[in-house]
């Protein structure tokens, strides 16, 4: 079995991307035999009121049968926003979201928010994993309206050590961290924390360029495959896991890092 | 990855959508055709199935075993040395070292290496005499980083021993887009732009280059849109980013002789964006390896 745990339905206001609905998302999977995708809306990220991208997205999951059993929907919380808690509970009790997809720099807040830490216990008491994306696209390359974290400046890109305050404040939810780029140099209390922590890292990110020496770091129960679409390519993310050879990686690890993992930390 | 055995109807009554309670007894049917609708796809099938020559890799003694067995991993039989020396300045015995080493992987190596010198245009009586040295020892192409232009003055003496000798020249590259024109941030001021490239390929027709990594620390739509046109302009497609419409684009403006596998080191990405991508089988073919062989025996290089 095969899941896609970082996969997105929708625009990017800077870019043309051509798989933007999930009738498209469908046909890539069906054509690289993918079972089921983790999405949320990609351009929801925008709306100041991401509730309205939520319900945006769970009206096209229902709006075809052959929908309802490929895609799992994550929302998309902003908790700096008016009525984020009732957000939350409509997402999570009424609007089926397994997840939520949260984005500190798109919608500004630090991760020591009040807010957030709020928001993250409240997902650790549903059950419910946290994704923190490392990057939505490369800054180098990006539009002159996307976010002011820029390659090269004072204000650079997220390294995986930026995702640690929110681990550390809320050491016992689910986390999963998506397009991993940039750095992932830990210090040796944030490694141990790390690896005692329930999360997964997605293969899509440029970061992830020996698997079975990280496979080694952090365990063969940290890893699943994304693919970070429709933004990147579909198959890196899963020639990382397949090109592992059974010396490094076993039938069983491998399963895991298909599906196994990712259905773990979903809790399906 | 060979697809497994699903048992979706328990897969499902876990997921989201049955939590709504709407949908899940209406699932069965939906699953049925889409598991009609679902192929077989054995992906390592097709990442072995192309021959693979990647036009711009770096390595060094230190790393040949980590590379060469990544490229057996991948199906990557032959490697084009592009090392250069970084920073990008200094004198001239700098670069030799730099070379030495290139000459000396190709010797190690003759199966797997293929090489590219480099030079510094700072240094032009210098760098033609190395540039010399170079081509007798068996390397074919010029490599620079950004101790000049492409554009430069400096840089058409070299560009003219290149004509002579049928080698290519290589030369890493940048956009004038988002980071550096609206943050200021030159990571490297001389870095050969898109706009340079079509000057110094204008002004030399009979020359043959490769535009370095397109998409990676550029703007691969912008880069195409000032490129295409220019037909001595090959594109290198490798290189750390791999957004999913790089290769559609690159075909959409570039003929597809002219376009390069290469990896820059970023070699999941390198090979991922071309097997997701539209490129029919034979497009792949010649990406992967057949443009650059072709490229080598106009010049009278037979790659086996």
């Amino acid at each position: 079995m095969l899941v896609d745990l970082n996969a997105y339905v929708g625009h990017w206001p800077f870019q043309q991307f051509r798989v933007t609905t999930c009738a498209k998302l469908l046909e890539k999977m069906n054509q690289y035999g993918a079972d089921v995708s983790v999405v949320s809306s990609l351009h929801g990220l925008f709306y100041k009121n991401v509730q309205s991208a939520n319900e945006e997205l769970v009206e096209e999951l229902s709006s075809d049968r052959r929908f309802r059993d490929r895609f799992i929907p994550f929302a998309v919380i902003n908790p700096t926003y008016g009525g984020w808690r009732e957000d939350f509970e409509t997402c999570t009790t009424k609007l089926g979201m397994k997840g939520l997809r949260l984005y500190p720099k798109y919608h500004n807040y630090q991760l020591n928010d009040p807010g957030l830490i709020e928001l993250v216990k409240r997902a650790r008491d549903r059950g419910l994993p946290v994704a923190f994306k490392i990057r939505m696209v490369d800054s180098r390359t990006t539009s002159w309206m996307d976010i002011p974290y820029i390659f090269g400046s004072p204000q650079p890109e997220w390294d995986l050590k930026d995702v640690m305050p929110i681990i550390r404040a809320v050491p016992d939810a689910k986390y999963i961290i998506l397009n991993v780029a940039n750095s992932m140099v830990l210090g040796a209390e944030d490694l141990a924390l790390l690896r005692k922590t329930d999360f997964v890292f997605d293969t899509s990110g440029k970061s992830i360029n020996n698997l079975a020496a990280q496979i080694g770091t952090y365990g063969k129960e940290k890893f699943a495959w994304g693919s970070h679409s429709p933004i990147l390519d579909y198959l890196t993310g899963l020639i990382r896991v397949e090109s592992l050879r059974e010396i490094e990686a076993d039938a069983a690890t491998k399963e895991l890092i298909r599906s196994g993992n990712a259905k773990r930390i979903i809790g399906i | 990855m060979k697809a497994t055995p699903i048992n979706r109807r328990k897969f499902v009554t876990n997921t989201a959508l049955s939590a709504m309670g709407l949908l899940l007894g209406q699932d069965l049917l939906g699953a049925t055709t889409a598991e009609s609708e679902r192929r077989s796809y054995d992906l390592m099938k097709e990442v072995l199935k192309y021959r693979k020559i990647d036009t711009h890799a770096h390595a060094n003694p230190s790393n040949f075993n980590t590379v060469l067995d990544t490229a057996d991993r991948l199906g990557i039989q032959k490697l084009v040395l592009a090392n250069h020396a970084y920073p990008p300045f200094g004198g001239m015995d700098v670069y030799r070292t730099i070379n030495d080493g290139v000459i000396a992987a190709v010797k190690r190596f003759p199966d797997r290496f293929l090489g590219y010198f480099t030079l510094n245009p700072n240094h032009p009586k210098e760098s033609l005499e190395e540039m010399k040295r170079c081509i007798d020892q068996g390397l074919i192409g010029c490599k620079v980083y950004t101790e000049v232009k492409i554009s430069d003055p400096l840089y058409r003496p070299i560009i003219e021993q290149c004509i002579a000798h049928n080698l290519i020249v290589h030369v890493h590259s940048e956009c004038d887009g988002y980071f550096r024109r609206m943050w200021d941030i030159k990571v490297a001021p001389n870095a050969s732009l898109p706009e340079d490239y079509v000057i110094a390929a204008r002004r030399y027709p009979e020359a043959i280059f490769e535009y370095a990594h397109i998409g990676t620390g550029n703007d691969f739509e912008w880069a195409c849109k000032v490129l295409t046109g220019t037909p001595n302009i090959y594109v290198n497609a490798g290189a750390s980013d791999n957004e999913e419409p790089l290769i559609d684009t690159v075909l959409k403006y570039f003929d597809e002789d002219k376009i390069f596998f290469a990896t820059d080191g970023s070699y999941y990405q390198s090979i991922g964006k071309i097997l997701a991508s539209r490129a029919t089988d034979a497009q792949r073919r010649k990406i992967f390896s057949e443009n650059f062989i072709n490229v080598l025996k106009k010049g009278g290089r037979h790659v086996g």
